[in-house]
């Protein structure tokens, strides 16, 4: 029996072929599959082709169960730049792979937690949204940690 | 190309917000109060998104505690009979400062804290109090900086309480040693294994002493805590010298939560009850070898203050209250207690 292979479909129109059994990690996808066979292609619309190709990698990782923690620990590391790990994350989220989405967001922790304020919104990509003068009221109310 | 990556990463910055599921599970996993503070000024939306965090760690900065400006001991020399009128009579009246001291105007609203460890510290508390889904909690201390204390004093204490203090141990030994005969902590001075002087012990006594201040105060903190924080399943209160802890989790914190709102008693004035043990005993102890881990302790001094049942053969203390040392030292320090205690039982000095 050859294997089934699944074809999903990021933002950008860029097709990526997975074996079935290694796809359902995903429970969206899993979801999907149960559903109505997911013969066509998947669409991704929120995630581009270039975090796909990593969500594809991690899937098709051939590790021993007992290894795995330290394997997706392994994997967000090498890929350490906040950007690329956001979009993991929120790919992760889409696709609902738990590991990945913790892993990632693990990640993203470990490297804004010495971070200043505007390190932190530049970082996470947060637009300030208060007045100068609310800020400020804050600013007072937390004065212990700055 | 590396126009083409900035401009690929600007409009990714421009197109994606970043969901709040991300970002919680994100701020989830800082747990420091300090860059959960910080978190909050993000933005509004991070403003309330911060504020479902339910675990939390904060480690108060480093301060001399004010209260030991209080001189519990008198001028005059620390005798054995001065020891014990300290202990069952005069103890009150430190105890009776340090209560006014904890409750000074006390109120519903207040912040669950003292100001001993400073400004910043009940700052830190008020900011803490925002996080009203709060189930884990830890709080690490500054050293409490106790006179004669060093990195290099071996000493640990343990509590015992539920809705009321049940026992605490002081156990301090000039050194220890592990099974191999190497110093534990760098401690290789020789103090240990020499017949050690009436002034030390009375140091150690004394110091022993001062700890139960640190833990009436950690005590009624986390009282406060648990009052304050309706959904708390886990607190903990530690020092950076791990010298002791204290900490309620699981069933504890239920029980000691309904003891606080059970009476027509405010729960401050049940925080407040400072219903201390009025039991002490002290053991001195030369040499102990330690049949289980194999390590071996010298010159050592053991202060346990209890309700009486410590003694005659309650030797499921030391297992009830297996957390009680905290780090890995734990195991040997609870089997000295239980050794000593064995061996030494209703012999008291």
């Amino acid at each position: 029996m050859s294997k089934k292979t699944l074809t999903l479909m990021s933002k950008d129109k860029q097709l990526f072929n997975i074996e079935e059994h290694l796809a359902v990690q995903s429970v969206t996808i899993r979801n999907m599959v149960k559903e109505d066979g997911a013969s066509s292609v998947i669409p991704l619309p929120r995630v581009d082709s270039e975090t796909l190709a990593l969500v594809i990698e991690y899937l098709n990782r051939q590790q021993a169960p007992e290894e795995d923690e330290d394997y997706v620990k392994k994997f967000v590391d090498e890929r350490g730049e906040i950007p690329t790990l956001l979009e993991l994350a929120q790919a992760a989220l889409d696709l609902d792979i738990k590991k990945l989405m913790d892993a990632a967001c693990m990640k993203v922790a470990d490297l804004i937690k010495d971070f200043t304020l505007e390190e932190v919104r530049e970082a996470l990509r947060i637009e300030n949204d208060r007045t100068p003068e609310e800020e400020k009221a804050i600013r007072d109310e937390f004065q212990w940690a700055f | 190309m590396e126009k083409m990556k900035k401009i690929k990463r600007i409009s990714r910055s421009s197109f994606n917000r970043l969901p709040d599921e991300i970002v919680l599970e994100i701020l989830s996993k800082l747990t420091d109060l300090k860059t959960l503070c910080i978190c909050r000024l993000v933005s509004r939306r991070f403003f309330f998104i911060v504020v479902k965090i339910d675990a939390i760690s904060y480690t108060a900065p480093l301060v001399n505690p004010s209260y030991l400006d209080l001189d519990i001991t008198g001028n005059g020399g620390f005798t054995k009979k001065l020891f014990w009128y300290f202990i069952n009579g005069v103890f009150l009246k430190p105890l009776n400062l340090l209560c006014s001291m904890l409750t000074a105007g006390s109120n519903a609203s207040r912040p669950p804290v003292v100001p001993i460890y400073g400004q910043s510290f009940v700052s830190a508390l008020w900011s803490l109090m925002r996080f009203r889904g709060l189930k884990y909690l830890s709080i690490e201390l500054p050293d409490s900086g106790h006179q004669g204390v060093d990195d290099r004093s071996l000493f640990k204490w343990m509590v015992r309480f539920g809705t009321r203090l049940e026992s605490y141990v002081f156990l301090w030994p000039n050194s220890v040693c592990d099974s191999n005969g190497l110093h534990v902590n760098g401690n290789g001075d020789g103090v240990g294994g020499e017949e050690e002087g009436i002034a030390l012990r009375m140091k150690k006594v004394n110091v022993g002493i001062k700890c139960v201040m640190d833990v009436l105060v950690r005590r009624r903190m986390l009282l406060g805590l648990v009052c304050n924080f309706p959904l708390l399943e886990r607190v903990c209160i530690t020092d950076s010298g791990k010298r002791g802890r204290v900490s309620l989790s699981g069933g504890e914190v239920g029980k000691v939560r309904d003891w606080l709102f059970s009476s027509s008693e405010t729960p401050v004035g049940r925080m407040n009850i400072m219903d201390f043990p009025g039991s002490t005993s002290e053991y001195h102890v030369p040499i102990l070898h330690l049949p289980v881990s194999g390590f071996v302790m010298k010159g050592i001094t053991l202060v346990v203050v209890d309700r009486g049942n410590l003694e005659g053969g309650n030797d499921s203390f030391v297992n009830e209250d297996e957390d009680g040392f905290g780090d890995e030292m734990e195991a040997v320090y609870s089997e000295a207690v239980m050794e000593i205690l064995k061996s030494q039982r209703g012999r008291l000095f």
